[in-house]
């Protein structure tokens, strides 16, 4: 009996590598094909079917936007990079083909002061992906909620190490898988070659500036196919929702 | 072949052993010169197969006593050494300089002398004088009175004392306006002045003054202990220190000025760098011949006495002409600083590499260094000698590659010649989906957001346990007729009738004590009915009791012919009293 709820739960665990379905394998190995023919188009198109055929992972992602790059998309790129990072923050050849890209664009956009601290005290938000912030504020809280009734039964200094100890790691994945939650979607890239951003929504607004391909923003509020954009100097503004990529799994 | 090395080697080695056989005398004083009231040693060694004390000359003013000897044996490849130490003291009579004559020895048919030795013996100084008649006392010495700015000047502390000290600690002066330097340990020695016999500690400074004027070389201090003994005190006759007692001491040097002179202007070289004293300056280069590509060493020395660690490196007058012929690695100087008698000295060797560019005779120019001297009082310019040197071309030009002091290859910095992506993530692992499944999701909530009840869980759990313990009583109370009953099964497993009628007055005793919360086992019959009287019983079930426990308890001490009956009346009259008990005692205990 035991031996076989561990079978169902490594082939459970496997399903969808080397248990998924032979179209999903066939397609993954086509668009490598493809892309290794200098097809990048096709490629491209292999991997968003996987992804909306709901493979969702780093992999795929980070694989799409070599495709999308190669086909001279760079923004589009830029957006699966980004992607890509909320499942598998800690790839170093994700890390290094999104710098990549990165340079490629046109817009010079400093990030102001507020933005610089924000991120040199919040760097460590994007150390983990959702799923292991999820697990890992899961185990703090169970450890802390048992080191915290242990105290009850009995008062010792190791069981209030780990009782603080604990409680620290649950505060910080707790803030980790909030900003994951939070920040999904919230991240964007400009796809067309040049957008222009007006003060309203609507082509009847002033026109503020104007952004290129791969230009990234935060977004802040969206109206009847109009999204208010902030970027990281601070400037901020509405442009048409179609020119843009947001960085969400429900945007595919 | 191997027939010549070994004559060599046997050659060398009887060589050896005859060296080791020959007699050797050597002399030496512990120091060269002094004051008149200095005791001098003179050690003659002498060693060899056999040895013969020295012949020790007489020296006009000078007393010479023998003070013993010490001897070592050798055992060098199978000869045997003798060296025998002969240790003589010098008192000087006058001052003035002695000559030692060649000591000989005779020994074994060769006869050796010694090299002479001359001693410096100068009239009582005036640190020393001013001891006199004193128990303890701090001196100061300054080598001279007139200085130029930069000059070496000597400074000494001598310590005096006729009495024991002990904790002796010294204060040194500020030495304001001047560059000091400690020269090594402190020494000591003893010392006859005027028939008084001192212990004195020497502690040598070397001062550079840097401001010309007048300037004061602040006062010494010394801190000391001393133990003063009462006369009175027999034990003290006997060196017993259990009558001494200890005396804190302070002693101060007094004040010594000079007079610092500036430098003259008349005369200064332009590449004068402040260096003052005396000194030499030496070169040497190896070697004179060689190829295009390859490098001769300049080995440039100064030495001399004075403010050494401002030593310059001397330098050529034009080396950018010499860079023309050759390219030049200098290397670091290394300086070497000495302390000796007549204070810092010290060496600076410099060595460059020339690595030769072109074919052809060329000519190293003379380096150049200048100090001031101020014995004389002037300007000196040391040169060293010019070089002459022969550079042939390359026999194999492709290894004319020049590496200098510094060899190494030059870096650059890489250049990026292109950049792409990393490539595609091919294994099929990619299409593990990463996205938080549902029962992930449920999972993890419901981690987070139940454990909580694991803390309400313990603590429920612990407030249960500290009722049940506050209310202990009220349990005893509660299940006291259940233990009394289980006592009463165990009563009668006893095999003896005075342990039934014990275990039976006990059960009784307990239920009571365990119903009204007191130590039952201690109740007499009477007091066991007046309690349970008191706690709702009729008069009775008290009469009951009583009687029941007086029963128990003169079937337990008296006698009885049937026992066994009264025993089984006993049993059903217990059990009797304990329902009845228990029913009228209910109420009253809560």
């Amino acid at each position: 009996m035991k031996r076989a709820l561990w079978i169902t739960i490594i082939l459970l665990w496997a399903r969808a590598g080397f248990g998924a379905e032979p179209v999903h394998v066939a397609t993954f190995q086509n668009a490598i094909a493809a892309y290794q023919q200098n097809d990048f188009g096709l490629a491209a198109e292999g991997f968003k079917h996987l992804i909306d055929a709901g493979l969702s992972s780093g992999a795929l992602y980070y694989d799409l936007g070599n495709a999308y790059y190669r086909s001279g998309k760079t923004g589009q790129a830029l957006a699966a990079y980004l992607l890509a990072m909320r499942y598998t923050p800690r790839d170093r050849d994700l890390q290094y083909n999104l710098d990549f890209v990165r340079r490629q664009t046109k817009d010079k956009i400093e990030p102001n002061q507020k933005n610089i601290l924000l991120h040199a005290g919040l760097f460590w938000l994007e150390w983990l992906s959702a799923r292991e912030w999820l697990w890992a504020a899961a185990l703090a809280s169970v450890v802390f909620w048992s080191a915290l009734a242990f105290r009850l039964w009995r008062a010792e200094d190791r069981f209030k190490a780990a009782t603080v100890s604990a409680g620290v790691v649950l505060v910080v994945a707790l803030c980790g898988l909030a900003n994951a939650m939070l920040s999904h979607g919230r991240r964007g890239v400009m796809i067309e070659p040049a957008s222009t951003v007006y003060s309203g929504p609507g082509t009847m607004n002033t026109v503020l500036f104007r952004l290129h391909e791969g230009s990234e923003f935060v977004l802040r509020d969206r109206e009847a196919g109009w999204l208010r954009l902030e970027l990281a100097d601070g400037k901020q503004g509405w442009v048409e929702a179609r020119f843009t990529s947001l960085a969400a799994v429900e945007s595919k | 072949m191997i027939q010549r090395c070994v004559s060599v080697i046997a050659a060398l080695v009887l060589l050896s052993s005859a060296a080791q056989a020959d007699l050797q005398v050597v002399a030496a004083l512990d120091k060269d010169e002094g004051g008149l009231e200095d005791t001098f040693y003179l050690t003659i060694q002498v060693s060899g197969k056999s040895v013969a004390q020295p012949e020790i000359p007489a020296v006009e003013g000078l007393r010479i006593e023998p003070t013993g000897k010490s001897e070592k044996i050798q055992m060098i490849n199978g000869t045997v050494t003798r060296q025998i130490e002969f240790n003589y003291m010098l008192e000087p009579k006058r001052a003035g300089t002695y000559t030692i004559p060649a000591i000989a020895v005779r020994a074994g048919g060769e006869s050796r002398s010694t090299t002479p030795l001359t001693l410096r013996v100068e009239a009582r100084t005036a640190a020393n004088a001013d001891a006199v008649g004193k128990d303890v006392s701090l001196m100061a010495e300054l080598s001279a009175t007139r200085a130029f700015v930069g000059q070496q000047l000597l400074y000494t502390l001598k310590f005096f004392r006729r009495v024991n000290t002990t904790n002796a600690e010294l204060g040194e002066p500020k030495f304001d306006g001047f560059n000091a330097e400690r020269l090594g340990e402190p020494k000591s020695a003893e010392r006859v002045i005027n028939g008084q016999r001192f212990q004195v500690t020497e502690i040598r400074f070397a001062l550079f003054p840097n401001q010309p004027g007048e300037r004061i070389v602040d006062s010494a201090t010394v801190r000391f202990d001393t133990i003063q003994v009462d006369p009175r005190d027999p034990f003290a006759r006997f060196g017993f220190m259990s009558a001494g007692r200890r005396v804190q001491g302070r002693v101060v040097s007094p004040e010594r000025k000079v007079h610092v002179m500036a430098l003259p202007e008349a005369g200064r070289p332009s590449d004068f760098s402040g260096l003052i004293g005396k000194f030499q300056l030496n070169a040497s280069l190896s070697p004179e011949r060689l190829s295009v590509g390859q490098s001769t060493n300049l080995t440039i020395s100064v030495s001399g006495r004075g403010n050494v660690r401002q030593m310059p490196e001397p330098q050529w007058s034009n080396r950018s002409e010499l860079e023309k012929q050759f390219k030049i690695y200098d290397d670091k100087p290394a300086l070497k600083v000495s302390v000796g008698e007549g204070g810092l000295s010290g060496e600076k060797v410099s060595k460059k590499a020339l690595v030769a560019l072109k074919a052809g005779d060329f000519s190293i120019p003379p380096m150049t260094l200048s100090y001031f001297d101020p014995e004389t009082q002037r300007y000196e310019r040391l040169s060293t000698t010019s070089f002459q040197i022969h550079v042939d071309v390359a026999s194999h030009p492709e290894t004319a590659v020049v590496v200098g002091a510094n060899s190494g290859t030059p870096k650059q910095r890489v250049e990026v010649l292109g950049e792409d992506l990393m490539p595609l993530e091919t294994k099929l692992a990619a299409l593990t989906s990463q996205s938080i499944s549902p029962w992930e999701k449920a999972a993890g909530v419901l981690a987070v957001g139940a454990s909580p009840l694991i803390f309400a869980a313990g603590f429920l759990m612990q407030r249960g346990r500290q009722h049940w313990q506050r209310n202990i009583g009220e349990a005893q109370r509660r299940g006291a007729l259940k233990k009394a009953r289980r006592a009463l099964m165990h009563a009668k497993k006893a095999t003896k009738s005075r342990e039934v009628y014990h275990e039976l007055g006990r059960v009784v005793r307990g239920y009571l004590g365990d119903k009204l919360g007191v130590n039952g086992l201690a109740l007499t019959p009477s007091e066991a009915a007046v309690l349970a009287l008191e706690h709702g019983c009729d008069s009775a079930t008290g009469k009951q009791l009583k009687d029941l426990l007086g029963r128990c308890e003169s079937q337990q001490y008296g006698g009885s012919s049937d026992k066994a009956a009264i025993a089984e009346t006993l049993w059903s009259d217990v059990e009797e009293i304990l329902s009845t008990l228990d029913r009228s005692l209910k109420g009253k205990s809560k």
